[in-house]
């Protein structure tokens, strides 16, 4: 073949694969823009309701094997609390929570970025999706108005650490560690030997003080005693409406309603534009990647667990444990 | 003929040459003006699909997108088939009044090749855009940088054309701009006195 049509038929594929990409960016976005709860804006401007959503098990780390690291998990949220309370278009968040809770610091550090928006007089309502459990409700707590369904999973209001002892599984195998430590308690939750019982003392203490810690925010986010919500304190987990009715939520509704809700309080009228999180098409396809890759990981069901404890025993959690 | 030139890949050269060899391309187009001019559409269709798809993967489309991609794509090629023509006729204006020769026809076929390049801004912003690495910095860029690269192709041909040394060549090529510029210019000044006048009268 002529050496200029090889040329050409390379700058047309060229053309034709940047044309689709093209256009399948430009449909990502346009699609997005169109989901339900925007139909009848075209063009979003104006005062309007903010949408921050926690997802997953709440922790400062981005995801794991992220392609571009930035900030991940907790920061991601807290940048876009803020953001968000000096646009002067948002005059209302609604907080979309599906987490089964996470790191205590990463929980409280969303925790106390909320009840700071909350000082500038911008109303704060949470949706609680499939779960919203332990930090995740440690979360919602701090919204003015809890949105729940029906059905979510939510409570679990407590704080675990989880360290499995595979002291004998070590020794069926032959493998001892060699320990060098700086301190007597240097090594406490290793899995590799029996806890004992000044140890358990000391991290019982840490879980006794971040639960009361957890209790106490729970009461001043949601105006009550800490003796009212005691009793169902305990870890337990319970569907929304058992939480309207111990008053740990305030009304049942979807994502919806929420909004809905949102633009009532803010004063906004039924139509207002709604900012959602802007994902970039890259962003999106990542995200599924990664998504499938991380539904074909080797380790699965409990070896995963052990695998996940052993890498982090200090991993002390307000989570739902699964 | 016409379906002789498109068989015999002639216009491959030409898309070709508008990249690689811009004085090769003149010289094609010197023995097809006609069929060249011709094809003269689709390449405009090319470009004005390639810079409004460009500019619009920058930002968030909204349902306005539909009709930009329909209605506004028809009406850019329009507007470029206007600027081209009226490049071309004032280039040759200025050409017969300097006495150097009359060649409408050859002008507007080279413009037309030359500037074939700006389809590449689309490829090479849309990777920015989807890596969303300052896209706007490296579209404005990548618009500047192309730009040039067809300028100097349309300098390369009207030199080769009239046989005109590169800085008159350039003259002759900036000669609408700067037509439209001075006109612009006392349009405005006219505009200012008249209101002025009529203000104070």
């Amino acid at each position: 073949m002529d050496k200029n049509r090889k040329l050409l038929i390379a700058i047309l594929a060229l053309l034709v694969f940047s044309v689709t990409l093209t256009i399948f960016k430009i449909g990502i976005t346009l699609e997005r823009e169109e989901k339900p709860f925007d139909r009848g804006f075209r063009v979003k401007t104006g005062a309007g309701v903010g949408i921050v959503r926690i997802e997953g098990p709440i922790a400062f780390a981005s995801a794991d094997g992220a392609v571009f690291p930035g900030p991940g998990g907790a920061e991601a949220v807290i940048r876009r609390l803020d953001e968000m309370s000096r646009d002067k278009n948002i005059r209302a968040i609604v907080v979309r929570i599906n987490s089964p809770g996470g790191s205590v610091s990463a929980t409280q550090e969303i925790y106390r970025k909320l009840m700071s928006v909350r000082k500038f007089d911008i109303p704060l309502i949470a949706s609680m999706g499939d779960v919203a459990a332990s930090g995740g409700y440690y979360v919602a707590s701090a919204c003015d108005v809890i949105v729940t369904n029906p059905g979510t999973i939510t409570g679990s209001i407590g704080v675990i650490a989880v360290s499995p002892n595979l002291k004998d599984l070590f020794e069926k195998l032959g493998i001892s560690m060699n320990v060098i430590k700086s301190g007597k308690y240097k090594d406490m939750l290793s899995a590799y030997r029996d806890m004992p019982e000044d140890e358990r003392k000391l991290i019982q203490e840490i879980i006794d003080s971040a639960y009361r810690i957890f209790l106490r925010d729970v009461a001043i986010g949601r105006n009550l005693s800490q003796n009212d919500i005691e009793p169902y304190a305990d870890g337990r987990v319970f569907t929304g409406d058992k939480a309207i009715e111990y008053k740990l939520a305030d009304q049942i509704g979807g994502f919806e309603e929420a909004l809905n809700l949102a633009r009532e309080k803010a004063g906004l009228s039924p139509g207002a534009p709604v900012y959602d999180h802007p994902k970039s098409a890259l962003e999106m396809f990542l995200m599924n990647i990664s998504e499938a890759i991380g539904h074909q990981k080797t380790l699965f069901g409990p070896a995963r667990k052990i695998s996940e404890i052993y890498s982090y025993p200090f991993m002390i959690e307000y989570r739902l444990v699964r | 003929m016409i379906g002789a030139f498109i068989k015999s890949l002639r216009w491959v050269d030409l898309l070709i040459y508008s990249i690689t060899d811009p004085r090769a391309l003149y010289r094609t187009v010197r023995d097809y003006k006609n069929e060249a001019l011709f094809l003269g559409p689709v390449i405009l269709f090319f470009i004005a699909l390639a810079g409004t798809l460009a500019s619009s993967v920058l930002f968030t489309q909204s349902g306005y997108f539909y009709y930009k991609i329909t209605y506004g794509l028809i009406m850019t090629v329009l507007l470029y088939a206007v600027i081209l023509l009226v490049s071309a006729s004032l280039m040759d204006l200025y050409l017969q009044f300097s006495g150097t020769g009359s060649d409408v026809k050859g002008i507007a076929v080279v413009l037309l090749y030359s500037f074939f390049p700006m389809c590449f801004i689309l490829p090479l912003t849309v990777i920015f855009s989807v890596l969303n690495f300052a896209p706007v910095f490296f579209y404005s860029l990548f618009w500047f940088l192309v730009f040039i690269k067809c300028s100097y192709n349309a300098v390369s041909g009207i030199s080769e054309i009239f046989s005109l040394t590169a800085a008159r060549a350039f003259f002759v090529f900036i000669f609408p701009f700067l037509f439209f510029g001075v006109s612009g210019f006392f349009i405005i000044l006219l505009m200012l006195v008249c209101g002025y006048g009529y203000l104070i009268g």
